[in-house]
């Protein structure tokens, strides 16, 4: 399972998701591998499940992948639920 | 850990700005005195911003920040708390009463500060003890605390 997590630049906010996720993935002891870019490049780089802000988010439904989009970054709850309902209905679909 | 990448300066206090382009070159000013960035960075930031507001980050934070080529040439970062809160365009995240300013040469160099800043924000006790912070020392102090931890 790919995630990959989008902000506009690439260095910040994704950055910081992705530092979020990877500690959520080993808290639910899920296997993935989560990786960050800018939204530029996020089409080229084709992933399971697509992370951003919700600014982001919008731009990131279409690339085929399950979108999850977070209103509140530091928020570990919703970031925490809403991972792991992209990640059932992955293996949903698997 | 965040205070380790702080100089003198780099925080500021219940300011005062009119609008967001002002709170935004207010953050920017530490970093501009010690050329950490040059001014295209700043604008870069507004640029940026002006897109689309997805830098407002949690409910009340603006993460500034651009790409390093726009005009990093270190390492910094700067926390400004704003009274009164302004808004700043964001649908679901306005109004902002907490403007952090990043500035990276590369795409590596800043991973240890973003860690800090990471584990300091998510630290609801934390975060609150700095914002209500009226000095220096106080945000400093808040700051330190989260290293014991």
């Amino acid at each position: 399972m790919k995630i990959l997590v989008c902000c506009g630049s690439g260095l910040g906010s994704s950055f910081m998701m992705e530092m979020n996720i990877k500690k959520a993935l080993k808290e639910m002891g899920v296997e993935g591998e989560v990786s960050h870019c800018d939204l530029s490049s996020a089409a080229g780089n084709k992933s399971d499940i697509y992370v951003g802000t919700r600014d982001i988010a919008s731009e990131l439904t279409g690339l085929g992948g399950i979108v999850v989009s977070l209103n509140n970054m530091i928020d570990k709850k919703e970031m925490k639920d809403k991972l792991a309902a992209a990640i059932e209905e992955f293996k949903a679909k698997a | 850990m965040l205070e380790q990448f702080l100089e003198k300066g780099d925080i500021l206090l219940g300011e005062k700005c009119k609008d967001w382009e002002e709170a935004i070159s207010r953050g920017c000013e530490p970093l501009l005195a010690r050329q950490i960035i040059v001014p295209s960075y700043r604008d870069a930031i507004m640029e940026n911003h002006r897109s689309m507001p997805y830098m407002v980050i949690a409910p009340g934070i603006m993460l500034a920040h651009a790409r390093p080529e726009c005009g990093a040439r270190g390492l910094g970062i700067t926390l400004m708390t704003l009274s009164p809160p302004i808004p700043f365009g964001s649908e679901t995240n306005d109004p902002v009463s907490f403007v952090i300013t990043l500035a990276t040469p590369d795409d590596k160099s800043h991973v240890k500060m973003l860690e800090a800043l990471t584990d300091f924000l998510m630290d609801d006790d934390l975060r609150e003890k700095f914002l209500a912070a009226r000095t220096e020392e106080e945000a400093l102090a808040a700051l330190a605390s989260a290293s014991d931890k």
